[in-house]
């Protein structure tokens, strides 16, 4: 019961959201844009963060990576102004799955400390090659998109494209709300409380763990192509250390996040500690 | 591209190096004495550098500007240790946030006092001359660098061999429960490093605020960097931090100058691999 009352109040408090904020100016409207990009970005993040207890620091890369497909595709190849920006929207998912998938092979092994750094450690490739690779990326000075797409409907004017962004974070939510219940994700959560025992159970815990990154580098790539033409310009700050910090803090961001996950959360329900140079007896 | 070149490019790869090792080694020093992963070591660096100006702005004094910014910085992170890293516990999430949220304020703090310009610190005029060496003009000011890290270092080394005081900060590295158990008090060894670390990111700050200069952002560049150090060569290890600084510094130097568009991912990508292969980098112990 109640949780059918937190779904209803999830829905009521977005449909509110979805009425007023046209009426919040432009500034209010996109910045509203960003907090609903930002919160795709943050929920991914969650698959990992909160439920598989797996400490990312690097989810900016995805961002960019996304990001930096629509840019180029749009400025380079006029790719994605029309219709085919839905196919955009699909490759920016799939190249960040796939990026994941491939970082995934290296950072899965890490674990704790190791895990922060070497995702910290990916992010920053992606960087440096977002930095410096200036005949794809343009460097510092970023990439411009010069227009947003229409399709069919015209998304440069900004309340159209808040309501696609909306759209797509309500599909995010809910596809994400489906598969932290399913079995899939109570095994996740298994992993996090006690990674051993879930092994021992039978778990393929290195599996679950790499399916967790890649649907996360999947929705963060999702993100980065509407983040991309929410602003209009990526630079390869997007794809910092305080984009990827970002994604946890952000305190708008937090307030979906935790309606989804409701009380599982890791600051209710922290994960066993285990102090440096002890090995984890307690199974 | 003649001998030169490359006695250039290693020489400055190495001067590089010698700055990465004053930030690197307060870092591994952390992290192997405390588990701490700090993210606000490049804020200390950039504090470091623009206290230095403060200083040089009043007293006019460069030799000063040193040991003011680095006692400062020592101050500020003991405060950071004592108030709020060691109440946390050992939870490595919760002290990346923790840290990274304290180079957040420390970013704005330094944007609202010395404002958002490239700001330099200029050097003493002797160290601004070059020196011919071997039919090489050399700047004077980065060959005082690798010879003051060098000394530095030196220094560290017979404090951690040689002292009573280096040899329990060696025994929490390795075991600190054990530590704890014969009787060593971890908990003012671990205050006493992070002030060390963050004074040594301090006087990083100083020397290479005149070649980098000093901005806001600068403390997310350097920081990255510094990890890659320390994760190169292994946390916790002295001589680890020295061949991971002298092996960043080449690697990005001849980066920049061999294939500049790959510049940055030559540097981290050795770093992924390494974190992938051993987590303890080269010299580090489990």
């Amino acid at each position: 019961m109640t949780r059918a009352i937190n779904i209803l109040t999830l829905v009521v408090l977005l449909a509110v959201f979805a009425v007023l904020v046209p009426y919040t100016g432009s500034f209010g409207i996109l910045l509203s844009t960003r907090i609903l990009v930002f919160a795709i970005l943050a929920m991914s993040l969650d698959i990992l963060l909160g439920y598989t207890g797996l400490a990312s620091m690097g989810h900016a890369a995805y961002l960019g990576i996304g990001a930096y497909l629509a840019a180029i595709l749009a400025s380079k190849y006029h790719f994605g102004l029309d219709w085919t920006f839905w196919l955009v929207v699909v490759f920016g998912t799939l190249l960040g799955a796939a990026a994941a998938a491939f970082f995934g092979l290296f950072a899965i092994r890490a674990t704790g400390v190791y895990f922060i750094m070497i995702t910290l450690a990916l992010s920053q490739c992606v960087w440096g090659l977002a930095y410096r690779w200036n005949s794809l990326t343009g460097g510092d000075n970023g990439i411009n998109i010069l227009r947003r797409p229409s399709v069919g409907i015209q998304l440069s004017n900004n309340v159209t494209f808040f309501y696609l962004v909306l759209a797509f974070f309500a599909a995010s939510l809910l596809i994400l709300y489906v598969l932290v219940r399913s079995p899939f994700g109570r095994s996740l959560k298994g992993i996090r409380e006690r990674e051993v025992r879930m092994g021992i159970l039978g778990y393929n815990v290195w599996l679950h763990k790499y399916i967790a990154f890649v649907i996360a580098g999947g929705f963060g790539g999702l993100a980065g192509v509407l983040w991309a033409h929410t602003n209009g310009i990526v630079t390869p700050a997007d794809v910092t250390i305080p984009t990827s910090v970002d994604a946890p803090h952000g305190p708008w961001v937090a307030i979906p996040v935790t309606w989804a996950r409701r009380r599982s959360g890791p600051a209710s329900c922290p994960a066993p500690r285990c102090r440096p140079g002890c090995t984890r007896r307690a199974l | 591209m003649d001998a030169n070149f490359w006695i250039i490019q290693i020489f400055n790869g190495v001067s590089y190096g010698a700055l990465l090792f004053l930030v690197g080694s307060g870092l591994s020093l952390i992290f192997g004495v405390m588990r701490i992963v700090n993210l606000a070591h490049g804020s200390y660096f950039i504090l470091g550098g623009y206290i230095a100006i403060s200083v040089i702005a009043t007293t006019g004094s460069w030799v000063l500007s040193v040991p003011v910014a680095a006692l400062a910085v020592a101050i500020l992170g003991l405060l950071m240790e004592r108030v709020f890293l060691r109440p946390l516990g050992f939870d490595p999430l919760r002290q990346v946030l923790l840290t990274v949220g304290f180079s957040f304020i420390f970013q704005q703090a330094a944007l609202d006092i010395w404002g958002g310009n490239n700001m330099d610190i200029a050097p003493p005029a002797v160290l601004k001359n070059s020196i011919l060496v071997g039919g090489v003009y050399l700047p004077a000011y980065r060959i005082f660098m690798i010879a003051l890290a060098a000394a530095i270092g030196l220094v560290l080394w017979l404090f951690l061999e040689k002292t009573r005081i280096g040899a329990a900060v060696r025994a929490t590295v390795d075991d600190a429960q054990m530590a704890r158990g014969i009787g060593i008090d971890t908990n003012r060894i671990s205050m006493f490093i992070f002030a060390l670390g963050a004074s040594l990111a301090a006087i990083g700050g100083v020397i290479g605020g005149a070649f980098l200069g000093i901005y806001p952002g600068l403390d997310f560049e350097v920081l990255p960097v510094a990890f890659a150090v320390v994760i190169i060569g292994g946390m916790g290890s002295l001589g680890g931090a020295a061949i991971g600084a002298l092996l960043v510094g080449i690697a990005d130097d001849f980066g920049r100058a061999l294939f500049p568009e790959l510049a940055y991912f030559s540097l981290y990508a050795p770093m992924v691999v390494m974190l992938a292969v051993k987590p303890t980098g080269l010299f580090g112990r489990d």
